[in-house]
């Protein structure tokens, strides 16, 4: 059953709770807090903001990496309630705080509401430009090499597994099967398990 | 490599997750964001996305930003 809220407001903060007690749980204190128009609520951006309300990439304890996550949402009416969809993620890890310093590895989506005309493949991982040119033709950081749509719970197993970041929990890979299930019924999206 | 500071964010659970703006503070924090992240005023960073001569994402991370918050006001 998807996620069916009565107002927008309502379907972001359950989703915004939902990431939260996850990241919390599992990898950092940091939360990710929103930031909407008031004048029109169904849209809004979802993201680690400083106390100037500039993006950040927050450090990630025992770890000298650093995560920005980011996602764009909109509540679409439906018959029973509001639904939301994703407009566009970023999902950053990298090695200073700055958003402006590029990413080792960055994830992204960008829809076709938000860009029509982009023909290259909208779910994305792109790589740090000191690997361009290792290959000769090959630049990972400008090809748009294809994945899957990309989750949350992804990125932190990525960075549990592969970059070596000390998870909060012993039981962390449960806690990111939970998290993912939710949102697999939320949204009735096939998640890889 | 910017000199930008890091930035925890510890706050509790709250009802106010949510940062609400006006229109025109929405304006502010994306002439702000494109000054600081890109060297372009806002009003360019706005002009090029809608001529579609700037990306929505790419290796410096306040084109998604910026492109977010654009979003918000229906660019």
């Amino acid at each position: 059953m998807p996620l069916i809220a009565k107002t927008p407001r309502e379907a972001f903060h359950t989703f915004q709770d939902h990431l939260n007690r996850t990241l919390n749980k599992v990898l950092t204190p940091s939360r990710l807090r929103f930031i909407v128009r008031s004048a029109r609520q169904e849209k809004t951006s979802l993201a680690f903001f400083d106390a100037r309300s500039r993006p950040v990439a927050v450090r990630l304890p025992s770890s000298f990496w650093y995560l920005s996550l980011r996602q764009d949402l909109q509540a679409v009416p439906g018959k029973e309630g509001y639904e939301l969809r994703t407009l566009q993620y970023a999902y950053r890890i990298q090695r200073t705080p700055s958003i402006q310093d590029e990413a080792e590895v960055r994830f992204e989506y960008v829809s076709h509401e938000l860009d029509p005309s982009a023909r290259w493949c909208r779910h994305h991982v792109q790589f740090h430009r000191d690997y361009q040119n290792v290959r000769d033709s090959f630049s990972p950081n400008k090809l748009h090499i294809p994945t899957g749509s990309v989750t949350v719970e992804d990125v932190i197993r990525f960075l549990i597994t592969d970059l070596g970041v000390p998870p909060l929990i012993e039981t962390w890979d449960g806690e990111l099967k939970k998290s993912e299930e939710q949102f697999r019924v939320w949204t009735s999206r096939d998640v890889p398990a | 490599m910017s000199t930008q500071v890091a930035i925890e964010i510890n706050e509790e659970p709250t009802e106010n997750g949510f940062l609400e703006l006006s229109e025109q503070e929405l304006f502010e924090l994306i002439d702000t964001g494109a000054r600081e992240g890109l060297g372009m005023t806002g009003e360019e960073y706005l002009r090029r996305l809608r001529e579609g001569t700037i990306e929505r994402t790419g290796p410096n991370g306040y084109l998604a930003h910026l492109s977010m918050l654009a979003a918000l006001l229906d660019y």
